[in-house]
C-alpha cells in the first residue's frame, strides 16, 4: 500500500515538474532567449495597434502602432514593465538611495517641491498634490519612457477618465531608449505628451510617421474609430501617417534598434547643465572620461531582461558591486575572482593618500562633477528643466533653482557630491504634519498678490514671463497666508516654507519664521560627469580639500528663496557634511604646521637612527673584540 | 584584527604587571619612591643644575606626557570603539606627535651612553643570570631597563618613519596601508615597552 501510494505520488511529482518546465518554456519569449551570436537581430517587423490587429498601409482610420503589442510577441513586456525606469509606483520596490526626483514647478505661486512615488526621504508623494496619473503625466512625461503609472488609468478620478479612452495610454515606449535610428525625436515625443497625444506619441516621435492634431482639443466622447462630427471642424482630430516608403513590399517595417542604448537616448532625460561656469557653453564642455574614452553609459549602468538598471552606487541592492568605480577601479573583494580592470579600468595609485579618505569619501566626491568652487554653481537638468524639448526656456534664471556640487554626507557615512534643491511651497500646518497644497489653489492668491502692485513696479510679472519666480515680500508672504486662512479655515495654519523655514502667521497676524524640517533641502548624489585623474580633488596635494578655504568644507552653498531680503543667501558646506563648524577648521588649520611637522619628524627619525646605528656598530664592535680576547 | 592584538598585548602586560606588584607589602612604597625619583629627574633634584639638566628633565617630562597622550588618543578609540582615531581627538594625537618625537630624539641623545651594555653587564647576565634575588635582581633588572630603553629607541624609528613616509606622495593605497599597519604595532609595541619600562623602574626604586 505504502509502495503504491509512493509510486503516485511520485508520478504526481513528475507531472507538476514537466508541466511547470513547460509553462516557463512557454514563457520565454523569442527575443528574450539568446543562442549566443553577439549580433543584434534585425528588426524587421509587422507592426500591431493597441488591439493587435496588424496595421496595413491602407487601414481607415490608420492608427499608431502599439509598442506593447509590437514587441510583446518577442519580448517580455510585462516582465520589463517591473523595470527601474517604470517601476516608481510599485510600493513594493526598494526604492534604493535617494536620487533624481520630479519638480513641480510653478512661478506665479514660486513652488518648487520634490515629487516622486519613491519613498525617498524629502519627497512629496504625487497624490499629495493632486497629482493623479494623467496630471503627472501631463507635467513629467515629456521625459518619461512611458509604461509605469503612464498606463495607469485605474489609479484617475472620474473627471479624468474619459480622457484616457480620449488619448490612449502611454505605453513604454522602448524606442525612446533603444532606437539607433538618427530620426527618433524625443522632443517631438514630448509634444505629442503635451497634446495628450499618448497613443500616438511613441510613433509620431519613431521616425517612420508623422503625427497631427491633438486628443486634449477633442471632446470627452471622442473616438479614434469614429472621428469628429462632419459638422464639427473646430480642431484637427489626432492621427498619423505612415511614411510609405518605410514598409516593404510585406507591410514590414525596419526598425534600427540596439540591444545596449546608445548614449544619445539616455542624454534626453539625464543631462546636466551647469550655468555659473564658462563650460556652459556645449563646446567648452567636456565629456565625461569613460565616454570619451569609448565607453557607453549602459557599460555600467546595465540591466537584464527585467530592466532592472544598475545605479551604481555602494552597497545597491542588485548583486551589482562590480559595476561600481571600485569594482572595476579596485575590484570586489567578495567575489572569488578578480574583477578589477574591466574595460580596461586603471588601477589608481592614490598616493600620499591615506586609507581613511576611502572610508569617508566617496570616490565620486573627488572625481566627478565640475571641479568645486567657493560658491556652488547653479544647475539645470532634463528632468527638471525640460531639457531638449521644445520651447523651453533657455535663459539662466529658469525655475527649478538647483545647485551642485554641495558634498553631503549620506547614509552610508561618506560624502558624496550632490545636486540640491531648496523646497519652496505653500502648505497647511497640522502639528508636526505639513500638507502642501497644490499650486492651482494657491495661484489664484499669489496672482492678486503680485497685481496689486502691477501700476507702480511690473519687475514680478516680467520674472513670471521668463521663468522666474516672483519677489515676495513679508507683506505679500502675510496677505496670501491670511487669505489663506480665512479661505481654507479647517485644513491648518497656512505656511509658506522656503529657504529652510516655515513662515507663519502668529495669533496677532505678524509673519514668523522658524527653522522647518520640511524646508530642509532635498539632495541627491550624482557621479557624472567623472573628470580625468589629473583633475580630481587632491591632486595638488592636501590643500585642494584642507585648506582654510577649501570648497569641500568652507564652500557656500546658495539658498534660493523668492523672499525680499533673504534671496541668494547661503550656508556654509560644513552643514551638510555634518562635521560640525568648528573641526573642519581646527583640522585645517593644523595643515599649516604639516611642513614644519614633516621636517622635525624626519630629523627626529635622522637623529634617532644614527644613535641606534651608531650604538649597535659599538656593540658590534665590543663583540668582536670580546670574542677575539677570547680566542 | 588590530583591536584584538590591542586588547590582549595590554592584558597580558597588565596582568604580568599586577602580579608583579600582588602581594608585597614594599610596593605601595616602592612606588611612592619612583614617583619621588621621576619627580627629581624631572625638577633636577639632587643634580648639579646645569642649562643641559634642564634640558634633558624638561624633555622627559615632555616624553612622559606625550606618550600618555598619544596613547590616549590613538587606542582608546581602537580598543573601546572599534575604529581609527578621528575628530578631535586624532587633532591631539597629531599635536603631541611632533613633541614625542623630538624629546625621543634628544633623550636618546642624552641617555643612549647612560645605557650602553657595559662588560660588567655581559659577564653578569653569562655568569649570574640565575641569581634573582637582592643585590643580583637589581643589576638583572637595570640590564632589562637598558634592553626596554633600546627597544624604544629601535622602535620609534619605524614608528615615526611609518607616519612620515605616509604624508609623502611615495605610497599609493596599498603602501599606505601597510604604513598604517606598521605605525599601529609599532605603536602598541612602544606603549607595551613603555609600560614594562615603568615597572621595571619602580621595581628598582624598590630595592
Amino acid at each position: 500500500m505504502l509502495r503504491k501510494n509512493f509510486t503516485i505520488y511520485l508520478l504526481l511529482g513528475f507531472s507538476v515538474f514537466f508541466w511547470g518546465t513547460s509553462i516557463r518554456a512557454q514563457k520565454a519569449k523569442l527575443g528574450d532567449v539568446g543562442d549566443g551570436s553577439r549580433t543584434t537581430p534585425v528588426h524587421v517587423i509587422d507592426l500591431y495597434d493597441e488591439e493587435g490587429a496588424v496595421i496595413r498601409l491602407d487601414d481607415r482610420p490608420v492608427l499608431p502602432f502599439s509598442t506593447k503589442q509590437t514587441c510583446n510577441p518577442c519580448h517580455d513586456y510585462g516582465k520589463i514593465s517591473s523595470g527601474r525606469h517604470f517601476n516608481a509606483s510599485d510600493p513594493t520596490v526598494d526604492p534604493g538611495r535617494t536620487g533624481e526626483p520630479w519638480i513641480l514647478v510653478d512661478p506665479i505661486t514660486a513652488t518648487q517641491i520634490p515629487v516622486s512615488q519613491r519613498n525617498w526621504p524629502g519627497v512629496y508623494q504625487p497624490q499629495q498634490l493632486g497629482l493623479t496619473p494623467w496630471y503627472f503625466l501631463q507635467h513629467f512625461g515629456r521625459q518619461m519612457p512611458g509604461g509605469g503609472i503612464a498606463e495607469n488609468d485605474s489609479a484617475d478620478g472620474p473627471d479624468v477618465a474619459m480622457r484616457w479612452w480620449v488619448s490612449g495610454k502611454y505605453e513604454i515606449n522602448c524606442l525612446a531608449c533603444h532606437s539607433g535610428a538618427a530620426e527618433q525625436d524625443q522632443a517631438g515625443c514630448a509634444l505629442q505628451l503635451a497634446r495628450q497625444n499618448y497613443r500616438w506619441a511613441a510613433a509620431a516621435a519613431s521616425g517612420i510617421a508623422t503625427a497631427h492634431g491633438s486628443a486634449k482639443a477633442m471632446p470627452d466622447n471622442y473616438d479614434i474609430y469614429y472621428g469628429v462630427a462632419p459638422d464639427d471642424s473646430r480642431d484637427v482630430p489626432p492621427g498619423i501617417e505612415y511614411h510609405t516608403a518605410r514598409f516593404n513590399n510585406k507591410g514590414k517595417v525596419f526598425f534600427d534598434l540596439k540591444r545596449e542604448a546608445p548614449n544619445n537616448r539616455c542624454y534626453f532625460c539625464h543631462s546636466t547643465k551647469d550655468i555659473s561656469q564658462s563650460t556652459a557653453e556645449k563646446g567648452r564642455a567636456d565629456e565625461d572620461v569613460h565616454l570619451q574614452a569609448g565607453m557607453q553609459c549602459v557599460d555600467c549602468h546595465r540591466n537584464g531582461l527585467d530592466h532592472q538598471m544598475t545605479r551604481g552606487y555602494e552597497g545597491e541592492n542588485n548583486n551589482a558591486a562590480t559595476l561600481t568605480c571600485k569594482g572595476c577601479h579596485t575590484g570586489d573583494k567578495n567575489n572569488d575572482k578578480p574583477t578589477n580592470g574591466r574595460f580596461g579600468a586603471p588601477r589608481p595609485k592614490h598616493a600620499g593618500i591615506p586609507p581613511v579618505h576611502f572610508e569617508r569619501l566617496s570616490c565620486t566626491a573627488c572625481h566627478s562633477g565640475p571641479w568645486p568652487d567657493k560658491n556652488t554653481h547653479q544647475i539645470k537638468t532634463s528632468r527638471a528643466h525640460g531639457l531638449g524639448t521644445q520651447g523651453i526656456k533657455k535663459t539662466a534664471d529658469v525655475m527649478p533653482y538647483l545647485t551642485s556640487p554641495v558634498f553631503v554626507k549620506e547614509k552610508s557615512g561618506k560624502i558624496a557630491p550632490h545636486k540640491l534643491l531648496w523646497p519652496t511651497f505653500w502648505a497647511f500646518t497640522n502639528g508636526d504634519s505639513i500638507a502642501p497644497i497644490s499650486p492651482e489653489r494657491v495661484k489664484p492668491l499669489a496672482l492678486w498678490a503680485i497685481a496689486a502692485d502691477t501700476l507702480t513696479d511690473s519687475t514680478n510679472y516680467a520674472r513670471i514671463n521668463a521663468g522666474n519666480w516672483p519677489e515676495f515680500t513679508p507683506q505679500k508672504i502675510s496677505g496670501i497666508l491670511d487669505t489663506l486662512g480665512k479661505k481654507f479655515p479647517d485644513e491648518g495654519v497656512p505656511t509658506f516654507i522656503s529657504g529652510g523655514f516655515a513662515y507663519q502667521l502668529d495669533t496677532t497676524n505678524q509673519l514668523t519664521k522658524k527653522e522647518s524640517p520640511a524646508g530642509q533641502p532635498y539632495s541627491w548624489a550624482f557621479a557624472h560627469d567623472v573628470r580625468p585623474a589629473s583633475q580630481s580633488l587632491g591632486v595638488r596635494g592636501c590643500s585642494d580639500c584642507h585648506d582654510s578655504g577649501s570648497p569641500l568644507y568652507f564652500g557656500n552653498v546658495t539658498v534660493s528663496t523668492p523672499v525680499t531680503g533673504e534671496k541668494m543667501g547661503s550656508k556654509k558646506m560644513t552643514a551638510f557634511n555634518r562635521l560640525g563648524s568648528v573641526y573642519p577648521r581646527v583640522f585645517a588649520f593644523s595643515f599649516l604646521f604639516r611642513p614644519w611637522l614633516k621636517i622635525l619628524l624626519l630629523l627626529s627619525v635622522l637623529i634617532l637612527s644614527a644613535v641606534f646605528i651608531l650604538y649597535f656598530f659599538k656593540g658590534l664592535d665590543f663583540v668582536i673584540k670580546t670574542m677575539a680576547h677570547k680566542e | 584584527m588590530f583591536r584584538i592584538v590591542s586588547i590582549i598585548g595590554f592584558l597580558i602586560v597588565l596582568v604580568w604587571i599586577i602580579r608583579g606588584f600582588a602581594g608585597r607589602s614594599e610596593n605601595t612604597l616602592a612606588i611612592k619612591r619612583w614617583l619621588r625619583r621621576q619627580k627629581q629627574t624631572v625638577f633636577n633634584r639632587g643634580e648639579e643644575i646645569t642649562s643641559l639638566n634642564y634640558l634633558r628633565s624638561f624633555f622627559y617630562l615632555l616624553a612622559v606626557l606625550a606618550v600618555l597622550v598619544l596613547a590616549f588618543t590613538g587606542f582608546v578609540p581602537v580598543i573601546i570603539l572599534g575604529k581609527h582615531p578621528s575628530g578631535f581627538l586624532l587633532i591631539l594625537h597629531v599635536t603631541a606627535v611632533p613633541f614625542l618625537a623630538v624629546s625621543l630624539a634628544l633623550l636618546s641623545l642624552f641617555y643612549a651612553q647612560r645605557n650602553r651594555f657595559s662588560q660588567a653587564d655581559l659577564s653578569f647576565w653569562g655568569g649570574h643570570e640565575k641569581e634573582k634575588t637582592g643585590r643580583g635582581n637589581t643589576t638583572r633588572i637595570i640590564i632589562l631597563k637598558k634592553i626596554c630603553f633600546w627597544l624604544l629607541i629601535g622602535l620609534s624609528i619605524p614608528l615615526i618613519s611609518s607616519i612620515l613616509l605616509s604624508m609623502f606622495t611615495i605610497y599609493g593605497t596599498g603602501g599606505q596601508s601597510f604604513l598604517l599597519h606598521l605605525h599601529g604595532y609599532t605603536a602598541l609595541l612602544f606603549v607595551i615597552v613603555a609600560m614594562i619600562y615603568a615597572y621595571f623602574s619602580i621595581i628598582v626604586s624598590k630595592d
